[in-house]
């Protein structure tokens, strides 16, 4: 097992680049695996970590560049935490040399460096619906479209004018 | 437990420490010196919802001291012109605020609330966006005043199409307001422990019909 020390100039593993889907969402990213079709929104603090798995960033580069960032005195455990999260959903190109931390956990960082909960490593996973149904849907009345778009929410279902063939209202039928 | 306000850039209007704890264990006292009745079904189900399980729907109390009501009031009305602003929509009135109680077991499948209640023969209102006051904290492990479980999750949130299908898990803390647009079909699920109460309201529009 490697020292902390050891570590310092070691490589960080490689970001997953392939089959992924990632959008920004001001300084944080949500990922979607193609592969497992899961998605998750990681905070600032794990993108930092997720962004600087490019094969050359060591880990003594990416603690001075979090220290500059968070104002603290973190130490690579704070790293480990992160990793060991963007591994758990396969974000991470291949294994990577397991850290002697591997069982700190976000209360623990939280304490050990005094630092606001929400500038500690976190990745929230979504939900994924157990039906194939839409996200949203239309209420009653509401402009609706047959061809694309949010679908009316039930019982409502999208009635057209005599004479339209794509755009019309939510409107409940009653037999 | 997430920053609020990243959520705002998912489209959400979300504001941390609405209320401040003190008042929240204020209305807290209110939930339990009033009477609860069954949560009305919502008006547009999508699934997870069965109408044989009561005992398995939340409680609600819409009927408590005026004086507390009309304070509630008038910090939801205040909020109206930075919502307009917010979701470029139109509002003007608010539902009168009823408080929500989850005991474990509890749940409400996954629903949108586009209820509408007609005035006269001309006027509906209509609910443009829910809002949800948290009056305890979620917490994974078993605490004094907090509640397992019970985790609202909003679908179709995220409007890139890779992602618009997955609901977002929210786990806010006490006193922390979330509010969305009614349409968005969302859920709580099941209490694992602990009992969740929340303080909620709909922002509505008026609508002229012939």
């Amino acid at each position: 097992m490697k020292s902390k020390k050891d570590f310092t100039n070691s490589v960080l593993p490689k970001a997953r680049i392939s089959d992924i889907v990632v959008q920004d969402v001001a300084d944080e990213t949500l990922v979607y695996d193609l592969r497992n079709d899961k998605a998750h929104h990681l905070n600032k603090t794990s993108t930092v970590v997720w962004q600087n798995c490019n094969g050359e960033t060591t880990y003594g580069e990416l603690l001075e560049k979090l220290n500059n960032e968070l104002k603290s005195e973190i130490d690579s455990d704070f790293i480990w935490l992160a990793l060991n999260e963007l591994e758990k959903i396969n974000l991470l190109e291949r294994d990577f040399e397991k850290s002697p931390f591997t069982n700190l956990t976000r209360r623990e960082v939280v304490v050990k460096y005094g630092l606001a909960a929400v500038t500690v490593p976190l990745i929230v996973s979504l939900v994924t619906p157990v039906s194939a149904q839409m996200g949203s849907c239309l209420p009653v009345e509401s402009p609706c479209d047959f061809t694309m778009g949010t679908p009316c929410c039930p019982p409502a279902t999208c009635v057209a004018p005599f004479g339209s063939n794509s755009s019309g209202t939510c409107e409940v039928i009653i037999n | 437990m997430k920053k609020l306000s990243v959520l705002n850039d998912l489209g959400l209007f979300a504001v941390e420490n609405f209320f401040d704890r003190n008042f929240c264990v204020e209305l807290l006292e209110v939930i339990k010196n009033s009477t609860s009745l069954p949560t009305p079904l919502p008006e547009y189900i999508v699934e997870g919802i069965d109408y044989e399980t009561d005992n398995k729907r939340p409680r609600v109390i819409n009927d408590y001291p005026e004086k507390i009501s009309n304070l509630l009031t008038g910090r939801f009305n205040e909020l109206i012109p930075r919502l307009k602003d917010h979701f470029q929509i139109e509002i003007d009135s608010i539902f009168p605020p009823y408080f929500s109680i989850y005991q474990k077991g509890n749940f409400l499948g996954k629903h949108a609330d586009g209820a509408e209640t007609f005035r006269g023969k001309k006027t509906k209102i209509v609910s443009k966006l829910q809002s949800i006051v948290f009056l305890n904290d979620y917490s994974e492990e078993v605490k004094t005043d907090t509640f397992q479980g019970g985790i609202l999750n909003i679908y179709g949130l995220i409007k890139n199409d890779n992602f618009k299908k997955f609901g977002y898990p929210i786990k806010a803390k006490t006193g922390d307001l979330i509010v969305f647009p009614s349409r968005l079909v969302h859920e709580v699920t099941t209490i694992e422990g602990g009992t969740r109460f929340t303080l909620n309201t709909s922002f509505c529009k008026e609508v002229l019909f012939s």
